[in-house]
């Protein structure tokens, strides 16, 4: 036990892991030129352990066999540095500076992994006139059952993608029957099927009776989502009701609803981008889309939407445009595509990413604590100093200097800030 | 606290934390999705437009059956289905309207040649596999592609004609055999269909296309293959270019200034997938240089990028005197091709002015 105390609070090993971190950023990077941006992240940051990953820098291709993860270094060093606070606290006005910067890396470590867990990014794609009251995962899918309940309302069971595996069998307490997947791809394409073509179809009930899959591989190319699929079979008790095919492209090709009739209710299935209801309805109003003469660089892209609280109706209409989010129910609205063909399918679109972090502050308290901090320990060191280099005449002219200089430095740094904050006040933010 | 409280106290909070992920089924209740309501935009007296995702009202043809054939009537994607039953074995009939796709006939004929196993075509042998056909008022053409599907000789016979910005698809399909005796029928059947007058316009929203658009999935709304009308276009023409009619397969073509005797043009054409990929399109333009193809580690050096047009890529090839400098270009879901092809000197004094013209937003 006291080894391990002794190694979680060592020194040694929190210069270890901030070089494993750097070393985790670099390899990070150099996995998205063949990975992209999402899957690099999921293995080199979301991850514990890392193993048997090929990367090239300038052409030269290397292995890296075994690696920490984002989550273990992370953990790690948020305990040991946790752990090594408690080891060497002590409440002295001269350890304040110190603490401050601990207390501040813990925080912006905590920071990170609230961030981590809660935060979450998603768009809500429309045309103008086309109202949403959710927002569309840019990754993620699921596989959504939805029946009506009173007039007007659905209820909605929804399994998240994770839990979609080839053979997997799904059940839940709001469905009457269980769900089991006889196949499924994380990408694909589909085509009309011919029925003396393509032999018998998978599906035996619903649109997958007349479109053949074309498996595909995943793509790791940032500009395009992957469009996955699955043969789910539908047992009421012991009883196969049908297989039917679910993918965001029977949807998205304007197929009408698959229906499933069980005991007497009708389900519809689909399977579709995660989405997020909210408490509002926004409506897309008008787009307006500029580009600069002669270019293809962006002047003026605006959405103007209307927002209504679905509880208490009240409504209001605002601009979205860059470097000017709408914020909204603790969620920041930026606009982030726009459909710009002069008379393409996609004119009069627009996407706003929508973006939910609860811990968005904790990052900017922990640099302020860290900034209080060192200037804290900056101030104390620099007074020691002065006073060791000026002090001539005994013990009292040496404590005058020193405390000259303390005051010097935050009237100074004081003054800034002042004077930073009073321009940036009258909108002289440079 | 003993130390090992304090372990306790750090490593659980982290350990819970870390799990706390896991996903779950939801169940929720929601206000059932409506047609998206039309709100005409603020302080815009432009008028109210189409809602995404509406389904439009189908459209409805008439036509006379042939002795034989079962009317399996509408699905989800198709306007009408027919069975044939035959003592040879069964083929079958379908109807689908679809968004314009006039000018990407090549795009149609390989996609349904990869069905039955067979290879792409190139562009200018597209043409002479098509027969004209009469589809009812409208002036059709026909193509018929044979080949092999679970070590069964079968065809795809199918009948197209472009007719108030929709392409209509009528195709019959099965076993050799089957499709050898009922194309005269077919053939008859085609002529008797009758569109219902104005009013209800063509719905190709409502109908999936033969293969969908985009190559690793799309964004949601780009999985419209509708061709630009030349007026559209925006881009600068380079001065000396002289704009010619395009040909089937493009949206756009010119003649660029004579050099030494030497002549070169200039095709562009949009489709709604990479048609195969950089690979293919290379190996494809190789070919008409008379070059043989290459494979994916001797095409790296061959590409570059385009400045200002994230995923472009631009590759030039050379065969003695003459050459070729292609471009393919993401736009919103649609794949642009430029190609410039001529004698050698003609493509290199132009290739400037090839790649501002195709940095320019068409």
């Amino acid at each position: 036990m006291k080894a391990l105390w002794k190694f979680f609070t060592s020194l040694r090993l929190t210069v270890v892991l901030l070089g494993l971190s750097v070393l985790l950023i670099f390899f990070g990077t150099l996995s998205q030129v063949d990975e992209g941006l999402w899957r690099s992240q999921k293995i080199w940051f979301e991850s514990y352990l890392v193993t048997n990953q090929h990367l090239q820098l300038f052409g030269w291709k290397f292995v890296v066999p075994i690696f920490p993860g984002g989550y273990l270094i992370g953990f790690t060093l948020l305990a040991a540095l946790i752990l090594a606070f408690i080891q060497r606290f002590t409440w002295k006005w001269n350890k304040l500076g110190v603490n401050l910067n601990h207390g501040g890396v813990i925080l912006l470590l905590i920071g990170q992994l609230l961030t981590q867990q809660f935060a979450r990014e998603s768009f809500i794609e429309f045309k103008e006139g086309q109202s949403k009251s959710y927002a569309e995962h840019h990754l993620r899918n699921e596989l959504a059952f939805s029946h009506e309940t009173s007039p007007g309302r659905d209820e909605v069971v929804v399994v998240p993608e994770s839990m979609i595996k080839n053979g997997g069998m799904i059940s839940s307490p709001s469905l009457p029957f269980t769900v089991r997947i006889k196949e499924g791809g994380s990408n694909c394409q589909i085509r009309r099927r011919g029925p003396a073509i393509d032999g018998p179809a998978k599906a035996t009930a619903g649109a997958g009776t007349e479109v053949t899959v074309i498996p595909l591989a995943e793509s790791h190319d940032m500009d395009s989502r992957n469009l996955p699929y699955a043969y789910v079979e539908i047992f009421e008790k012991e009883k196969s009701l049908g297989t039917w095919l679910v993918t965001p492209w029977l949807s998205m090709l304007g197929a009408a609803p698959q229906e499933i009739s069980v005991a007497g209710k009708k389900f519809q299935v689909e399977l579709r981008f995660e989405r997020f209801y909210q408490p509002f309805e926004m409506t897309l109003l008008k787009t307006s889309n500029e580009i600069y003469r002669g270019t293809d660089i962006p002047k003026n892209f605006r959405s103007r939407v209307r927002v209504v609280d679905t509880n208490t109706r009240e409504a209001r209409e605002v601009d979205i445009y860059m470097n000017h989010p709408l914020r909204y129910a603790g969620q920041t609205f930026y606009q982030a595509r726009m459909g710009r063909e002069p008379d393409g399918e996609r004119r009069g679109t627009s996407a706003l990413q929508v973006v939910s972090n609860p811990s968005w502050l904790t990052p900017y308290v922990g640099c302020y604590v860290v900034a209080v901090g060192m200037y804290l320990q900056f101030r104390q060191h620099l007074v020691g100093f002065l006073n060791k280099r000026l002090s001539r005449g005994g013990e009292k002219k040496s404590s005058f200097w020193g405390s000259l200089a303390g005051r010097l430095l935050e009237g100074g740094v004081l003054g800034y800030l002042i004077l930073k904050f009073t321009l940036n006040l009258f909108g002289y933010s440079s | 606290m003993t130390r090992l409280n304090l372990f306790a106290a750090v490593a659980l909070p982290l350990g819970i934390f870390s799990g706390c992920k896991e996903e779950k089924i939801r169940v929720y209740s929601v206000a059932q999705e409506s047609l998206p309501s039309a709100v005409a935009p603020s302080g815009s007296a432009a008028a109210t437009p189409a809602p995404v995702g509406a389904t439009a009202p189908r459209p409805a043809i008439a036509y006379t059956l042939p002795a034989g054939w079962e009317d399996l009537g509408q699905t989800s994607m198709s306007l009408a289905n027919f069975k044939i039953k035959t003592p040879a074995g069964e083929a079958s009939v379908n109807i689908t309207p679809l968004a314009s796709m006039a000018g990407q006939e090549a795009l149609i004929v390989n996609m349904w040649r990869e069905q039955v196993g067979q290879p792409p075509l190139a562009e200018s042998a597209i043409a002479s596999t098509f027969t004209p056909v009469a589809i009812g008022p409208d002036a059709g053409q026909l193509f018929s592609i044979a080949g092999m599907r679970d070590k069964q000789a079968v065809r795809i016979v199918t009948a197209f004609a472009h007719r108030d910005g929709a392409s209509w698809f009528y195709k019959l399909q099965g076993p050799e055999a089957v499709i050898a005796a009922e194309q005269p029928a077919f053939v008859a059947f085609l002529k008797t269909v009758r569109f219902q007058p104005a009013g209800t316009s063509p719905a190709p929203a409502t109908s999936a296309p033969p293969v969908a658009a985009g190559g690793g999935g799309s964004a949601p709304l780009a999985v419209s293959p509708a061709t630009p009308e030349p007026a559209a276009f925006q881009w600068k023409v380079p001065a000396g270019w002289q704009s010619l009619t395009p040909g089937q397969m493009q949206v756009a073509k010119f003649s660029v200034p004579e050099k030494a005797g030497g002549k070169a043009e200039v095709f562009v054409s949009v489709f709604p997938s990479d048609t195969g990929g950089m690979l293919a399109n290379v190996n494809r333009w190789r070919k008409q240089l008379g070059l043989e193809p290459i494979d994916d580690p001797a095409l790296k050096p061959l590409i570059t990028a385009i400045d200002g047009l994230p995923g472009a890529t631009l590759v030039e090839l050379k065969n003695d005197s003459r050459a070729i400098i292609g471009a393919i270009v993401p736009r919103s879901g649609r794949w642009w091709f430029y190609k410039l092809i001529g004698d050698s000197a003609v493509v290199t004094a132009e290739r400037e002015s090839l790649i501002r013209f195709v940095q320019t937003a068409p």
